[in-house]
């Protein structure tokens, strides 16, 4: 079996656009309107949304604008430059352990829910393993290709999106919505809490940009693509508030799933919009776990060079699969996401902080 | 290359042949729906017994329209008893050939015996709302008398009583101005936001079912406190919902006259600057034609146009003024949504007022309602006069 070879593995700045959302919106979106709602007060959750989003678009344009400062130099090569060959492999594998952490989380997700709603007598592991599968066989191509394939199903993603929001608004009541700026200043931090870490994953872009054609063009095209997220949550927390109430999106599991049950298209001749929502669904969710796992390998290859690709990918999917199932219940689930999320977070800040400090310190060129 | 071709295709033969979650439609048994009572027997036990009927649907028996079904009826109802209502359905599962399946369940049917008793009601909701093949446009309504004998009701142009119903409440919804059904995703948020809700009776007679009046619940204790008939649940509709449809049925020079409702607006106004007098304003904005009249003078006069419009707005808000005065004086529980109103608008008062609402100190009793209706004749039919004003 030959795979096939692109002309050009590399990726435009177009294709950079379309996967920082690709890589954002998975599984989180399924539960983000019920963390949010347990923390703020009815339609109030749209600020911590777009302050987060505010805080994520910013950090998307830092991220971008300093990688594309060394083109197409691999994130270890350029972080050896500003802060010793040690140092860079250590950052570069704690990276690799995160997007393997995303991976694990968006797999045991989506095969928890498709359990839930789809195959009730299916065990969880291999719902689990039938998709980690179909995302391995994604990574173990070409690169350019996994993005070419964000290119192709991103605007099913967002009609579907769309789709939900415009069927559901003949439900909603905008009382719901009311009041409004009568949450505590400390609930707005629990909710920015919430709402910035379901940002996550733009930080593929340290290892991205080296592959962009144009780095040039690649920040700002970023920070757009970053916004894509921001308004599609802040729609979809608005739309849930509406047509369920502060408290019932409060206490829904998946929310976002279960609005799509409530659409009813008009004339009766199309029910159960639930499972074709489902079905585009797994597709942005497939996105995300196969960026994230790309990432990983991405990342270990630049660290061991001599290893082929697909026998590091060999060797992490089984690891991820362990790491995916090893949370017992829905409750260990939720902790494993928000400790993931949360480490992500605030090593993304600590990676850009010391790299922008010590390139400032060591006076380390980067071609502007 | 061949060797490689042949492990691939061994491979998806085990891949591929299996599905672990198939279900054959025919080993599916549809329920469409589903009546809760009290069983009769057993007495002296912890939690009441529940008998659960399901509706289901005899494919055999539907048949082609016209030809008819043959001698086989559509449905059959099956009943279980227990304490828990995912122990009788499981139990039921082990007595029919077709398993139990509720995607498509419809209508849910609770006896007042049953909604009468004290954290019972909450507690049946909960299996329709937590299990995932139930959808949250289920609907919900109350029977006066066994919620069995509802559902055995036999009706001459359709085949099952449970879509016979379905239909019913949709025209009754429609033609009387009666009370919205109360959906499962709508009693979620009831059940969690403690407020006060009000469900559709049905009762049923021979071979007909009809829907009369409403259960109102007490939010705080999910049970069934009171009832309120036909015309206070059209005043109740007028209050809360902008509904289309209904008719207003008045007298002008002792003669009957119909208003045909084709448009409601009501706006709520609540004024909190008096805590212990809260002002409620509400205003009906109605639009609609002659349905009906039985006198003989000329519908094109703007003078009696107006007098037959103050005649509607008096009856609109004898109406509304008359289950006002339930909920206030009888019931002393606002099943009106007042308090949501204050929580949405009024969010300061609310905090404040919430623990003496309608408990308590009972604000709400004590709280002035003021009903205002504008009503507008917009055409009065086909013709002006049917019959010739005659001599006297």
């Amino acid at each position: 079996m030959k795979s096939f070879k692109y002309a050009d593995e590399k990726i435009s700045e177009k294709e950079i656009l379309i996967a920082i959302p690709s890589m954002v919106i998975g599984v989180g979106i399924l539960t983000l309107p019920k963390d949010l709602a347990s923390a703020v007060m009815a339609a109030d959750g749209w600020i911590p949304l777009l302050a987060g989003g505010f805080i994520a678009v910013l950090m998307t344009w830092m991220v971008a604008k300093f990688a594309s400062g060394f083109a197409n130099q691999t994130f270890l090569t350029y972080a050896s430059s500003i802060a010793t060959k040690p140092v860079a492999i250590v950052l570069t594998f704690v990276f690799a352990v995160l997007f393997l952490l995303i991976t694990a989380f968006q797999v045991r997700q989506i095969a928890a829910i498709s359990k839930q709603y789809i195959f009730d007598r299916t065990p969880l592991e291999v719902i689990a393993l039938t998709f980690l599968l179909v995302v391995v066989y994604a990574v173990s191509g070409s690169r350019a290709g996994l993005f070419r394939l964000n290119m192709m199903f991103f605007p099913i993603i967002l009609f579907i999106a769309f789709s939900v929001f415009i069927f559901n608004l003949g439900w909603s009541d905008l009382g719901n919505l009311l009041p409004v700026f009568r949450t505590g200043f400390t609930d707005y931090l629990k909710g920015l809490n919430t709402g910035i870490t379901s940002y996550l994953g733009f930080s593929i872009l340290w290892f991205y940009i080296a592959l962009v054609d144009q780095p040039k063009k690649a920040p700002k095209m970023a920070a757009l693509g970053m916004c894509i997220p921001v308004g599609l949550y802040i729609m979809l927390y608005i739309l849930c508030i509406g047509v369920f109430g502060r408290e019932v999106t409060a206490n829904l599991l998946y929310p976002t799933v279960e609005l799509a049950k409530v659409v009813d298209i008009p004339g009766g001749f199309f029910e159960r919009f639930e499972s074709v929502f489902f079905v585009i669904w797994i597709m942005a969710i497939f996105n995300t776990a196969s960026m994230a796992l790309d990432v990983a390998v991405l990342a270990i290859n630049s660290i061991f060079e001599r290893l082929k690709k697909l026998k590091i990918l060999l060797i992490l999917s089984p690891v991820v699969y362990a790491v995916s199932m090893f949370p017992q219940d829905k409750v260990d689930v939720d902790s494993f996401g928000s400790m993931m999320s949360h480490s992500m977070f605030f090593y993304t800040i600590f990676v850009i902080v010391l790299l922008i400090v010590l390139a400032k310190m060591r006076g380390v060129k980067r071609d502007e | 290359m061949n060797n490689r071709l042949l492990i691939l295709l061994c491979c998806m033969i085990i891949m591929l042949s299996g599905c672990w979650d198939e279900n054959d439609i025919e080993e599916r048994g549809f329920v469409i729906g589903a009546a809760i009572d009290l069983a009769e027997d057993e007495q002296g036990k912890d939690s009441p017994t529940l008998t659960l009927t399901n509706q289901f649907v005899v494919p055999a028996g539907i048949g082609m329209p016209g030809g008819g079904g043959g001698e086989q009826k559509a449905f059959s109802n099956i009943s279980g008893s227990g304490e828990s209502l995912f122990g009788i359905i499981r139990e039921m599962s082990t007595t029919v050939s077709r398993a139990p399946y509720f995607e498509h369940l419809k209508v849910i049917i609770i006896s007042e015996e049953v909604a009468r008793q004290p954290d019972l009601f909450g507690s049946i909701i909960d299996l329709f709302i937590r299990d995932q093949e139930m959808r949250r446009e289920i609907k919900i309504v109350i029977s006066e008398q066994n919620a069995q004998k509802v559902m055995k009701v036999e009706p001459e142009a359709e085949q099952l009583p449970i879509m016979y119903m379905n239909d019913v409440m949709d025209n009754t919804v429609k033609a009387g101005g009666l009370l919205e059904p109360v959906r499962m995703g709508d009693m979620h948020e009831y059940l969690l936001e403690e407020s006060n809700y009000v469900i559709p009776r049905v009762y049923s007679l021979d071979n007909r079912i009809k829907f009369k009046g409403a259960g109102v619940f007490r939010g705080k204790s999910n049970r069934l406190v009171g009832n309120i008939n036909d015309d206070e649940s059209v005043g109740l509709n007028l209050i809360t919902n902008s509904t289309e449809g209904g008719f207003i049925k008045f007298e002008i020079n002792n003669k009957l006259m119909i208003y045909e409702l084709k448009k409601t607006k009501n706006t709520i106004k609540i004024d909190t600057k008096d805590q212990d007098n809260i002002k409620i304003d509400i205003t009906i904005d109605t639009e609609g034609n002659i349905g009906e009249m039985y006198g003989e003078r000329s519908l094109l006069e703007k003078d009696f146009l107006r007098e037959i419009e103050q005649k509607v707005n008096e009856k609109i808000e004898l109406l509304a003024n008359n289950v006002i005065k339930k909920g206030q004086e009888e019931l002393q529980l606002d099943f009106f949504g007042f308090s949501d109103i204050l929580k949405q608008k009024h969010y300061e008062t609310w905090n404040e007022v919430k623990d003496n609402w309608d408990q308590g100190d009972n604000i709400f009793a004590k709280s002035t309602i003021n009903v205002t209706a504008d009503s507008i004749i917009r055409t009065t039919g086909a013709s002006d006069r049917v019959k010739d004003q005659g001599s006297e």
